[in-house]
């Protein structure tokens, strides 16, 4: 059995992992720790028929919010329309209202969408969540393919399976399609990123530039990098790993030390591209989920493909009787937080964090929502040389240049806490390769 | 239509050499259907150049970077300005002025303001535009002008907590208690009459035209008053700022002179 060689070696992958630099850093209680993100070398595997399905609700969806995005910075006929409330618009801390009135170089707002999935026990895939401001991810499939490839090559002769190693491609696809003439870079806020290691390794293989705020410098309208030399060359896109809160201290949070003063301006002006457009947050709030599948129907007449997880707004009274009625058998969420974070299930809480709740609830029905607790497929994870069964979602990325792209692999997380759902890295899960087969 | 001479003038004194001064200004007279602007006149020192655009709220905004050390910073602004009476028409729908209902940061009820509203005479009136004279009206016997009490940051409800603010304050409480009742509210920021500092109001949308409500003075607006920016609240439209290196301290005085001119001159 070739896939043997594959599990006997996962110990060298993890460490070769490890001196690569694969590695997040988390910040507690005001101290920052770099952990390991453990990787699993049983691979999701996905069939083709049925990854042509996702790829397609994925372009979809993205497409579908694309639309979104550009509407309520322009026209908001969606609002005219009463499709979405206004209410969920204005009030969510992902709008900005700086961003009103303009559209990015070829209409994309979001060029790399990280969307979030899980397989149900009963084999339909649901939608957990969108990321459309700075999805991250990706690098971690990549690399680990290539590790795997090379520990052990028979399994890759035995399987058909989509190259994910076209990745760092398609992002250079994507940069260039949007880019207004000059360099590509990455803009990482510095080594303390928990994500540091994407940065530089998408950098690597893309060709961009790996920069940080401090060589980046507006003048005359323009973007330039400016090298140790002195040189200066214009920057035509930055796909920005910092979030729009310190992009620009001239425009959003004064304190921002990693920012580029005057950097949002030049983007209005259409001289430089961002990747991920600033204002995307609007789009990916958890309220916001709720209205997708009626965005894909408003902006493109279709039905969606792809279904969200059953979910309630308690902003509505007839979704609030439901809360309240179902309290115990959903789980909920508060829009604002991300990263497994203001997640808490009904059926977990005492009765005074029950009644605490319920009064939050009733004063800002609009800060939460509540959902089915979907009872989603575990995968297998190789635990001390056991195999153990463990919850997982899929990151799918979906990349939009000048045509919409889903790339044919995808993150997968897993728990390491049996009892737990919850599978973000930041909480201790773990990563798999997703393997897309080709035939 | 009455016609005014504007003047306004930025000096920043700095008390050591600073470098990389990256600034942004809002401290022009706006083009309007109400508000003419001629001859208008941007002098910034020291400066190597700047560039002019528009924000996201249609404001002029004139942006720039000082390289080179410098311990002064001095704009001058000139340009005379025609102002018409009654109020101003904008043709969107209310749908596309939503931005203007939300509560933000600064205008955001809390503890305070909403026990203050609990307490107000109830609304009767049928249109905004004569409950938000019956609002700026409770808030200009409730709250003090006192120069100098808070600062650029300082929010709506911590101005109320005090009890006193000046004109930024006050135009921030009428804000968020005028959101409170779902009105289309914007902040103004502008000059009036004499010498001194620039002020602050806030303009009420109904029915396709904006009309200015200044509740530090408790009465509606006129050709009096001269607008520069407009925003959400007084973050969307400070009228500069800017960010520097250098570990010295600023000392900035601001001055607005805005005088008529007589029709026989």
């Amino acid at each position: 059995m070739q896939e043997l060689d594959l599990y006997e070696r996962a110990d060298v992958i993890n460490e070769l992992l490890a001196r690569y630099g694969v590695k997040f850093g988390i910040y507690k209680n005001n101290q920052f720790k770099e952990q390991l993100f453990p990787f699993d070398a049983i691979p999701r595997v996905i069939q083709a028929d049925e990854f042509a399905v996702l790829e397609k609700g994925l372009k979809q969806r993205v497409n579908a919010l694309n639309l979104f995005l550009k509407d309520i910075y322009t026209d908001k006929k969606i609002v005219r329309d009463k499709v979405v409330p206004e209410d969920f618009i204005y009030a969510s801390s992902g709008y900005l209202a700086q961003c009103e009135g303009f559209v990015p170089p070829k209409g994309i707002f979001s060029h790399i969408s990280g969307i979030d999935l899980v397989k149900g026990k009963d084999g339909v895939w649901y939608i957990l969540e969108d990321n459309l401001r700075v999805p991250s991810g990706a690098s971690y499939p990549m690399i680990a393919r290539g590790l795997c490839r090379r520990s052990a090559p028979a399994v890759f002769q035995k399987y058909k399976l989509a190259d994910n190693r076209n990745y760092a491609m398609l992002l250079k696809e994507t940069m260039d399609a949007v880019n207004t003439g000059g360099l590509n870079v990455i803009l990482t806020p510095g080594r303390y990123n928990s994500a540091y290691f994407e940065h530089s390794y998408l950098a690597e293989q893309t060709g961009a530039k790996l920069v940080n705020g401090s060589e980046l410098i507006v003048e005359n309208d323009r973007l330039y990098y400016v090298d140790y030399s002195g040189k200066k060359e214009q920057v035509g896109a930055v796909y920005r790993r910092i979030s729009d809160d310190y992009l620009d201290p001239m425009n959003f949070r004064p304190e921002s030390l990693i920012g580029i003063p005057h950097i949002f301006d030049v983007f209005r002006k259409g001289h430089v591209a961002l990747v991920n457009a600033p204002g995307n947050g609007v789009a990916d709030d958890k309220g916001i989920y709720y209205f997708v599948p009626k965005m894909i129907k408003y902006y493109l007449g279709e039905e969606p493909i792809l279904h969200n997880a059953p979910t309630y707004l308690p902003f509505y009274e007839e979704d609030k009787k439901y809360v309240l009625e179902h309290f115990d058998s959903l789980v909920l969420k508060d829009v604002a937080e991300a990263g497994g974070y203001g997640v808490v299930f009904g059926s977990k809480m005492t009765k005074e964090q029950k009644q605490q709740f319920l009064a939050m609830l009733e004063k800002e029905p609009r800060r939460f929502i509540a959902q089915e607790v979907i009872d989603f497929e575990d995968l297998d994870i190789l635990d001390h040389g056991e195999i153990v069964p463990r919850k997982a979602d899929l990151r799918a990325f979906v990349l939009s240049g000048d045509e919409t792209k889903v790339w044919k692999s995808g993150l997968t997380r897993f728990s390491r806490n049996p009892d737990s759902f919850i599978v973000n890295s930041s909480q201790g899960g773990g990563f798999k390769d997703t393997w897309v087969l080709s035939q | 239509m009455k016609k005014w001479k504007l003047n306004y003038a930025l000096c920043s004194t700095f008390d050591g050499p600073v470098t990389k001064h990256s600034f942004s200004l809002r401290c022009f007279p706006k083009e309007m259907i109400l508000q003419k602007v001629e001859n208008l006149n941007i002098d910034v020192e020291p400066c190597s150049g700047f560039s002019r655009g528009r924000d996201s709220f249609q404001n002029l905004l004139v942006t720039g970077c000082i390289e080179n050390a410098h311990e002064i910073f001095q704009v001058h602004v000139s340009a005379d300005v025609a102002k018409g009476a009654g109020d101003e028409p904008d043709s969107r729908e209310s749908y596309r002025l939503g931005m203007y209902k939300t509560p933000t940061s600064m205008t955001k009820c809390g503890v305070g303001l909403n026990s203050f509203y609990e307490k107000i005479e109830k609304r009767t009136a049928e249109d905004d535009w004569t409950r938000a004279a019956q609002i700026m009206d409770m808030i200009y016997r409730s709250f003090h002008y006192v120069s100098g009490s808070t600062g650029f940051y300082t929010s709506a409800e911590e101005a109320w907590h005090q009890g006193c603010g000046v004109c930024q304050d006050y135009t921030h409480i009428f804000m968020a208690l005028c959101r409170k009742e779902k009105m289309i509210v914007r902040y103004v920021a502008g000059a009036i009459p004499g010498e001194g500092q620039t002020h602050a109001w806030a303009q009420v949308w109904q029915n396709g035209f904006w009309r200015g409500f200044d509740p530090t003075h408790n009465r509606i607006t006129d050709e009096d008053y001269l607008c520069f920016a407009f925003g959400r609240e007084a973050g969307d439209c400070f009228l500069n700022r800017g960010i520097y290196l250098g570990s010295a301290g600023t000392d900035q005085k601001v001055l607005v002179k805005m005088e008529e001119i007589q029709n026989d001159e």
